[in-house]
C-alpha cells in the first residue's frame, strides 16, 4: 500500500453552513502534509472527523486501510492526536501522564524512554503545572506517540509557542517522520508550513482550492506573472531573534 | 500475552492508582471530602453528646388495678433508665411502635399484678417484657433490669420466696435493625457526597479542558473511564 491516509469527498454540514464540503487527498508513508487556510476554512473539522472524533456526512477516511466511519475503535490504536492546546490533569507527574496514556492502550511502557525522546527526562518528578507552554506541547507529543501510532494529527502544534520552542518542536516532527510516521497538521505560519510540510492543502469555504508541493505552489503563483512590490529580504526578524538569542531550548521552554 | 479482558482491567486499576495518588497530594480536595465531614460529624456529634447514658425506651401497660401495681408504675415513669412513652395503652399500639423502632420493648402488667394470691400475706405478680426480634438484646436487658429491682422489692416482702418475677417473651415480627437504619443514612450520605464531589463535579471540568476529548481519540472506553473514577469517588 502506498498511501496510509486516504480520504475521499469528505463532507461535514452544521445546519445551513457546509463545514467541509467535498475534500479529497492522500497521505503517503512517512510525509508531512500540512492543511493550511484562514479560520472557518474547515481545517479543524476535516482533521477531527479523520481522528474519529466527528461523525462523517459524506464520502470516506481510510487510515492504513481501515474505515474511519465503520472502525473508529480500530483506527484509534493506528493513530496519534496532538489537540490544539494540551491540557493535563494537576498534580500528575510526567512519568504518570505517560503512564495514563499508555494505559489508555493496554500497553505498560518505560515513561522515562519517551521523555528523554523530547528532552523531557529531567522534569520527569514534576507536576504537568510546572512545564512551560513548549514543554506541554513536547510532553503532548509524546503521549500521542505513546502506541506507536502509523499516522499522527497535530492541530496549530506550535500557536503561542516563542520562536525557540517552535523550531525545537519542528525537529521533533521530523524526527516522527523520520521514523516513518504520517504527520498530517494544520497551521496558519506559511513559513512553518514551508519549512516542515512536503506538502500542502490550502483549503477555504470547506473545499481545497490548491494541493502540492510548498515549492511547486510558489512556482505556480510566480508563473502566473506575481510580484512582490517590494524586495525580499534575504532574513527576517525572526532569523534576527534567533542569531541573537540562539536555537538552543530555554529551561521555561 | 494479555487477554482482552485483563488489558481492560489493567487500564481502570493504571487509572484508579494513579489518579489516587494525584488526590492525595491535593490539599483542598484532601479537606473537603476527609477534614469538612469530620468537622461535621464533630459539631452535630457534639450536639447530641447528652445523650450517651444508656436508656429504654419502653411502653408500659398496666392492666392492673392494684395500689402496688400503681405504685410500680409511678416508680417506672421516673427513673432514668427505663423511660416510660405515655402514649401507648394497647399491647397492638406498642407492637406497631416496636416494629417502626420507635419503642425498645413493652412492660405488661397482668390484671392480678401486685394482688395478694390465696392465703399469702405478701402482694405478688409476674411482669412480661416483649420484644421484637431486632430488639433482642434491649429486651434481655430490660427484663435483667426489672428483674433486679424486683429482687430488692422482693427481699423487702419474704427473704424466702420470691413473689416478684418478669418473664420475657420475643415477638415474631421484625423491626428495623441497627443495620437497617445505618445503610439507609450511610447510603443517603454517600448519594450527596458524590453528587457534590464525585463525577458530576469532575466531568465538566475534564470536558472544559479538553481532556475528555483528548482521552476519546485513544481506545479507552467510556465503561473504564467511569469506573475507574467510581473505584476512586469510593475510595474517598
Amino acid at each position: 500500500m502506498t498511501h496510509m491516509v486516504e480520504v475521499k469527498n469528505l463532507k461535514k454540514r452544521y445546519g445551513d453552513k457546509q463545514a467541509v464540503d467535498g475534500v479529497s487527498f492522500t497521505v503517503k508513508k512517512g510525509e508531512i502534509f500540512g492543511i493550511l487556510g484562514p479560520n472557518g476554512a474547515g481545517k479543524t473539522t476535516t482533521l477531527e472527523m479523520m481522528e474519529t472524533l466527528r461523525p462523517i456526512d459524506g464520502g470516506s477516511v481510510k487510515i492504513d486501510g481501515i474505515d474511519v466511519a465503520k472502525h473508529p475503535q480500530k483506527v484509534k490504536y493506528l493513530i496519534g492526536v496532538q489537540p490544539q492546546s494540551p491540557a493535563f490533569q494537576d498534580k500528575t507527574r510526567l512519568t504518570e501522564v505517560i503512564e495514563l496514556f499508555a494505559a489508555a492502550y493496554g500497553e505498560k511502557v518505560d515513561p522515562m524512554e519517551f521523555l528523554r525522546d523530547v528532552n523531557l527526562e529531567e522534569k520527569a518528578k514534576n507536576y504537568v503545572e510546572d512545564l512551560s507552554g513548549g514543554q506541554k506541547q513536547r510532553l503532548s507529543i509524546t503521549t500521542a506517540l505513546v502506541h506507536g501510532p502509523k499516522v499522527f494529527f497535530l492541530d496549530e502544534p506550535t500557536t503561542g509557542l516563542d520562536p525557540q520552542a517552535r523550531r525545537n518542536l519542528w525537529d521533533l516532527i521530523e524526527q516522527v517522520c523520520d521514523k516513518g510516521i504520517s504527520v498530517i497538521l494544520t497551521t496558519h505560519y506559511m513559513d512553518e508550513a514551508e519549512v516542515l510540510c512536503d506538502r500542502i492543502a490550502v483549503m477555504d469555504n470547506g473545499k481545497i482550492v490548491a494541493i502540492d508541493t510548498p515549492r511547486n505552489l510558489i512556482q505556480q503563483l510566480l508563473d502566473r506573472g506575481f510580484k512582490k512590490k517590494q524586495e525580499v529580504q534575504q532574513a527576517s526578524l525572526d532569523d534576527v531573534f534567533i542569531d541573537l538569542t540562539g536555537k538552543a531550548l530555554r529551561d521555561g521552554s | 500475552m494479555k487477554s482482552d479482558w485483563q488489558k481492560s482491567w489493567f487500564t481502570v486499576w493504571t487509572f484508579v492508582r494513579i489518579n489516587t495518588k494525584r488526590f492525595f497530594r491535593d490539599r483542598t480536595a484532601i479537606f473537603f471530602t476527609i477534614g469538612f465531614p469530620l468537622i461535621f460529624l464533630f459539631v452535630f456529634g457534639s450536639l447530641n453528646s447528652n445523650n450517651s447514658s444508656v436508656s429504654f425506651n419502653v411502653a408500659l401497660i398496666n392492666n392492673s388495678s392494684s395500689e402496688f401495681s400503681k405504685e410500680f408504675t409511678k416508680n417506672l415513669q421516673e427513673s432514668k433508665t427505663i423511660k416510660v412513652n405515655k402514649e401507648e395503652t394497647s399491647l397492638d399500639d406498642a407492637k406497631d411502635r416496636m416494629s417502626r423502632s420507635e419503642l425498645d420493648a413493652a412492660i405488661i402488667l397482668p390484671d392480678d399484678f401486685g394482688k395478694v394470691q390465696g392465703n399469702n400475706t405478701y402482694p405478688s405478680g409476674q411482669a412480661q417484657v416483649v420484644y421484637t426480634q431486632n430488639n433482642q438484646s434491649s429486651g434481655a436487658a430490660l427484663t435483667s433490669v426489672l428483674q433486679s429491682q424486683f429482687q430488692q422489692i422482693n427481699q423487702g416482702l419474704v427473704p424466702t420466696v420470691s413473689p416478684f418475677t418478669v418473664k420475657s417473651e420475643q415477638l415474631n415480627e421484625n423491626s428495623l435493625s441497627a443495620f437497617d437504619y445505618t445503610f439507609a443514612g450511610l447510603l443517603g450520605f454517600a448519594i450527596i457526597g458524590m453528587g457534590i464531589f464525585g463525577p458530576i463535579n469532575v466531568f465538566p471540568e475534564l470536558k472544559k479542558m479538553g481532556i475528555l476529548r483528548r482521552l476519546s481519540t485513544t481506545p479507552l472506553r467510556v465503561w473504564q473511564y467511569f469506573v475507574s473514577t467510581m473505584i476512586l469517588a469510593q475510595h474517598h
